[in-house]
């Protein structure tokens, strides 16, 4: 190598590690603490359903940094990329938090770095997905209540007897396959109700409409339709299209855009409305999440009983199941209809614990 | 200027000077940090998967093939090995043997269908990723198990001095050079650059496909066993990322996917550009979206788009792979290369 380029490398080196310094020592300066620092990780926010979530805890986060109590909040996502994620949890551990809450990529995937953080006095929470660790409490929607009131519901509009088709998400993915354990269990309990063909729709409408339309051929006689969120709008859809006639009930999509098909139906049929139920799977549970963290933080302690065990995790009482109160059905659709006009198509009903609420899981 | 020569001649030259590029901006936003043993061990533990990915993928790419079923190999890797240790209770050795055994019959598979089978590598791969990924879910039907504590310490550990993962990297990278100086690592590039002329001169064109795939299935397998030392437990969707990020690692250190001029060096170098990319983005929106009004409350929109461009911009860099025997410059004709290189 020539002397000059020599001398260039070196001076390129020193001007690198001259700047760094000088930023790290402002970085230094800006974070003094006047709260907790607190970061979300999202697995990913490429669909509507998390975005609500994230959008829904940055407000709640806003409220608390005005009131002082959270110094900084970040949000990072990971594409669903299992190893991003575990990149922005250590570097995060790196770089100090007081707490981090997860949406994770993989539910039981992060154990090793879970324990550094616990090791160093970081608060870890799932959010949404329960993460199966002694140490982490995860606060989620009950799934299998989410699931159970459908089933029940169904069972109920068919009097208990009957064919249907049964529209699951994905193979392994936990909220899943809970909701499929609490649909069979249902199910176990009439056994007049027959599951003609149960398919996976990957929590997407578009591969559900195709779904359809390719069980219409093979079965065209079935008397309801349990499914569960990410399909009923390609359903219905593909029903409209082969102009074969509804069922006589189908179960929830919490979208704002089925709400609103449902409506059109009704507007256009008034004798013979959709027979449908929306059970809420609430984004808002992001932003229940984050408000206990904080309560957490600031040393409040759970009210026992508070804490149980996720279906998929048996073995340790570690999560906060928070079960769905908002139902639509026929009765209150147009009041819901009303209520969330002004939402975007890509809405999900949704609710965010109150303080008040929140409060009642502490002592 | 001798050392500019040689580097101006190698094929990974893009993917080197990507890394360079990407080290020096994350050391900006990063800080002094950056040059902690620790952060080195992390950024390597955790990338250290893909960069097997990439290994697994370039070798495979050399022959003027793809394969599109690394990730859901890595993953059936991930759960075999956990299934057996977890539920079958064998030891954590045995289990993990019998996983890269899996990996490797995985990449047999690919070679006899697409030397012998000659159906091309695109389809081949793309339905042995269907029926891979459908094997882990039935291995694993949903996310759990563990892996012993001792075994990710030591994953994410250090042996004498250096990271762990670097020693298993640099073992592979020592492996793939001695492969290199025998005749078979020759003829995986003569195939790639020109079959027919390859053909005519007498190598076997099958036995050097077949090679190539198994030996990538066998890296592959190794990229899922490290998968599943860095996270611990067994998932049945864990690698799919992998499939696609190890092929964008390949073009960015400099392989051209035609085949026969690359080398697994500038893989290594993609493979860690795509790291310091997230890890980039990271410091970048911890240390400075603060300093943005406004910009807090749709941070992670923008952390997508900045890092998917960077990623774009090391692509659309790939158009400067030295395609020419001594340089720069897209490509006037092409020659049957040859060129050793790691």
């Amino acid at each position: 190598m020539s002397k000059k380029v020599a001398s260039w490398l070196v001076l390129l080196l020193t001007m690198v590690a001259a700047v760094s310094l000088a930023l790290s020592v402002a970085n230094a300066k800006d974070t003094k603490k006047n709260g907790f620092n607190v970061a979300l990780l999202n697995g990913t926010n490429s669909n509507a359903w998390r975005l609500q979530m994230e959008q829904n805890m940055q407000t709640v986060a806003n409220k608390y940094k005005a009131q002082g109590i959270i110094g900084k909040y970040s949000v990072f996502v990971a594409n669903n990329d299992a190893t991003t994620q575990a990149q922005q949890m250590q570097q995060l551990i790196n770089s100090g938090v007081d707490a981090i809450l997860i949406n994770p990529v993989s539910a039981t995937s992060l154990s090793p770095l879970i324990d550094k953080a616990v090791a160093k006095g970081i608060l870890v929470m799932g959010i949404d997905q329960h993460i199966s660790h002694p140490k982490v409490i995860s606060v989620t929607t009950d799934q299998y209540a989410w699931a159970k009131i459908q089933a029940e519901w169904l069972a109920k509009q068919i009097d208990k007897k009957g064919n249907i088709l049964q529209f699951d998400a994905i193979a392994g993915a936990p909220a899943n396959d809970v909701r499929h354990q609490a649909y069979a269990d249902v199910l176990a309990r009439y056994p007049d109700i027959k599951v003609l063909k149960l398919v996976n729709m990957d929590w997407d409408e578009g591969k559900a409409k195709q779904l359809m339309t390719t069980l219409l051929s093979a079965y065209p006689n079935f008397d309801a339709i349990l499914c569960q969120d990410g399909a009923a709008v390609g359903i219905i859809n593909a029903l409209q299209e082969a102009k074969h006639p509804l069922p006589k009930a189908i179960t929830s999509d919490e979208w704002i855009a089925y709400l609103r098909l449902w409506h059109d139906l009704n507007q256009k049929n008034p004798g013979k409305p959709l027979n449908a139920i929306i059970v809420e799977n609430p984004p808002g549970i992001g932003a229940d999440g984050l408000q206990i963290v904080v309560r957490l933080l600031q040393g409040k302690k759970l009210k026992s009983g508070v804490l149980t065990s996720d279906p998929s995790d048996k073995g340790n009482k570690n999560a906060i199941l928070i079960k769905p109160t908002l139902v639509i059905t026929n009765a209150n659709m147009e009041e819901w209809y009303e209520k969330t006009k002004d939402k975007p198509d890509t809405y999900y009903i949704d609710s965010v614990l109150s303080q008040k609420e929140i409060d009642k899981l502490f002592n | 200027m001798r050392l500019w020569r040689l580097l101006r001649s190698a094929p990974a030259l893009p993917g080197y000077l990507l890394l360079t590029g990407a080290i020096i901006i994350n050391i900006l936003v990063q800080g002094p940090d950056f040059f902690s043993m620790d952060n080195f061990n992390s950024i390597f533990s955790v990338n250290a998967p893909l960069i097997m990915a990439a290994i697994a993928q370039t070798v495979v790419v050399l022959t003027g093939e793809i394969d599109l079923s690394i990730g859901s190999n890595m993953t059936l890797v991930n759960t075999i090995a956990i299934l057996l240790a977890n539920q079958y209770h064998w030891p954590v050795g045995g289990s993990w043997l019998t996983a890269l055994l899996a990996g490797t019959l995985v990449g047999v598979l690919n070679g006899l269908i697409v030397a012998y089978l000659r159906i091309p590598s695109l389809l081949a791969t793309f339905s042995t990723m269907s029926v891979v990924s459908g094997l882990a879910l039935w291995v694993l039907p949903k996310p759990g198990g563990t892996v012993p504590s001792e075994v990710y310490s030591a994953y994410g550990g250090y042996l004498v001095g250096l990271p762990t993962t670097v020693w298993i990297i640099a073992t592979v990278v020592a492996l793939w050079a001695i492969i290199s100086k025998y005749p078979i690592g020759k003829y995986i590039r003569a195939v790639g650059g020109r079959e027919r002329s390859a053909y005519a001169s007498g190598i076997r064109i099958e036995r050097v496909k077949l090679f190539a795939h198994t030996f990538s299935g066998f890296v592959t397998g190794l990229a899922g066993l490290c998968l599943t030392a860095l996270m611990a437990s067994g998932d049945p969707k864990i690698g799919l990322p992998f499939g696609l990020n190890s092929i964008a690692a390949v073009i960015l250190g400099g392989t051209i996917l035609s085949g026969g001029w690359g080398g697994i060096g500038g893989s290594i170098a993609g493979a860690l550009f795509l790291g310091l990319v997230s890890n980039i983005v990271f410091f970048l929106f911890n240390n400075f979206a603060g300093l943005i009004p406004g910009i807090g409350n749709v941070s992670s929109f923008y952390q997508q788009l900045l890092s998917n461009l960077i990623v774009i911009f090391g692509l659309a860099s790939a158009v400067f792979t030295p395609r020419k025997k001594n340089g720069i410059g897209l490509p006037k004709t092409r020659e049957g290369m040859t060129k050793d290189a790691v």
